[in-house]
């Protein structure tokens, strides 16, 4: 079992990028940095790989005994590192758009959009309580297909480091035949975007195709400003309202809530509420379009399976 | 005394993250925002509540924030937070207090914190907030 951690050996070069891209909003973007911004966003990075040691094993330990009762012996083949890598991208597309379509996983997926910045530090803005949420058990399928648990790791930070460059406005498209089948920094900020024609839109972490495939792909328009964040923006730098203000969100509307509804707090959408006196991001968007007349059409609308359930 | 490689690695990133961050600082990277007329606060009102159109604005005059009013008699607060605004509709929990020509508005919320705007029509914008779910 290869013991082998890529974001370990990546973390100089996150760091030489950061001061990179610095230099270049020095010299033309000025307002693409805030420092205690940046101080808020890398020290969420920093705690995330401290809460990572302390939970992480629990969750590998827990896939290495799973991984006894695989249903095949995959091995360390060459082909098995691709499908590895493709399978828990399509892994992390669910995971991802779950984070963005029930509370309790959005509570600690929140501390990633939580900027109103989109740059290099953005991406390093992870959270402290992914282990409160389910999200380790949408790798289950993978081991019990028997793919070695250190495999699906390894191929979970390659796909974390491609997921660093792309938060980044200093680039504006990639090549054609790149940008219809990578994630790219056009799409991704199009995922970080608060404008209803982009809320919840583009998963996506290595291969976009996962958002054409179901429903959820909008491509970045030219002559619309993009604003980064949430839909109630933070209004605070504080580091640990940041990392838990959702959580005591969820706790206070459940406590608040009568009986009936005290579940749904946490397992619908957020923005949701039982008097209808916040909206979800599909709500956002139905009042945008309305307002526009129509004329306006994110192209994820003209999807069939976008149409058919949820707006994503 | 021999440190833990995990200590080590910890404390380098804690430095790693401090030199960035005063870089930025040093750069000057992050310039104070400002609304710089009506039409600037209006986009940012939408920004801050999307649909939200004001019917009356109330523009601190170094464009430092702004409070509006809209059809539905919904009253926005917009500060600065960062390079950026961040907005709240104001509530009953709200306080307001007048200093001269200034306004402290407090909407009740700690971390979102005051907002000190200097606006030309102080007395109307202060019965209004007072008014908020009255």
């Amino acid at each position: 079992m290869p013991d082998f951690s890529p974001t370990e050996y990546a973390v100089p070069g996150f760091v030489a990028l950061v001061l990179i891209e610095m230099i270049w909003a020095w010299r033309s973007r000025p307002d693409a940095y805030e420092p205690r911004d940046t101080l808020t966003s890398l020290a969420f990075g920093l705690g995330s790989t401290v809460s990572g040691l302390l939970f992480g094993g629990l969750f590998f330990a827990l896939y290495l005994w799973l991984w006894d009762y695989r249903l095949f012996d995959i091995g360390w083949a060459w082909w098995a590192w691709i499908a590895c890598f493709v399978l828990d991208d399509l892994k992390y597309y669910w995971v991802h758009r779950t984070g963005h379509r029930v509370r309790w996983f959005w509570a600690s997926h929140v501390n990633h959009h939580s900027s109103q910045h989109y740059n290099l530090s953005t991406a390093l803005r992870q959270t402290w309580t992914g282990f409160l949420t389910l999200g380790f058990a949408f790798a289950l399928p993978l081991v019990l297909l028997g793919f070695h648990p250190a495999m699906i790791a390894i191929c979970g930070g390659f796909n974390l480091i491609y997921q660093f460059w792309i938060h980044t406005e200093a680039i504006d498209r990639m090549p054609r035949w790149f940008e219809a089948v990578m994630n790219t920094p056009s799409h991704h900020r199009v995922h970080h975007a608060t404008n209803p024609r982009y809320l919840d839109r583009n998963y996506a972490g290595v291969f976009i195709v996962w958002d054409k495939l179901f429903g959820t792909f909008e491509p970045e328009v030219k002559d619309e400003t993009i604003r980064y964040g949430i839909v109630k923006q933070l209004g605070s730098f504080n580091l640990l309202w940041a990392v838990f203000h959702e959580w005591i969100g969820i706790v206070q509307d459940m406590w608040r809530a009568p009986w009936k509804h005290k579940l749904s707090y946490l397992l619908r959408e957020p923005g949701w509420t039982h008097d209808g006196s916040r909206e979800t991001s599909d709500q956002i968007r139905a009042r945008w379009l309305e307002r526009s007349g129509g004329a306006e059409k994110p192209v994820a609308s003209e999807n069939p399976i976008a149409s058919e359930a949820e707006a994503a | 005394m021999e440190l833990p490689p995990a200590l080590i690695q910890f404390l380098g990133s804690l430095a790693a993250i401090l030199a960035l961050a005063g870089l930025a600082r040093w750069l000057k990277l992050g310039p104070a925002p400002r609304l710089a007329d009506e039409a600037a606060a209006r986009q940012a009102a939408d920004e801050a509540v999307s649909g939200f159109v004001p019917v009356a604005i109330g523009l601190d005059r170094d464009g430092h924030g702004a409070v509006m009013r809209d059809a539905a008699g919904r009253i926005l607060l917009l500060r600065p937070h960062g390079v950026h605004f961040a907005g709240r509709l104001l509530s009953r929990e709200t306080r307001v207090r007048r200093d001269g020509d200034a306004l402290e508005i407090d909407p009740g919320e700690r971390r979102y914190g005051k907002a000190r705007l200097v606006l030309d029509d102080v007395s109307a914008w202060a019965a209004a907030i007072e008014a908020v779910g009255s």
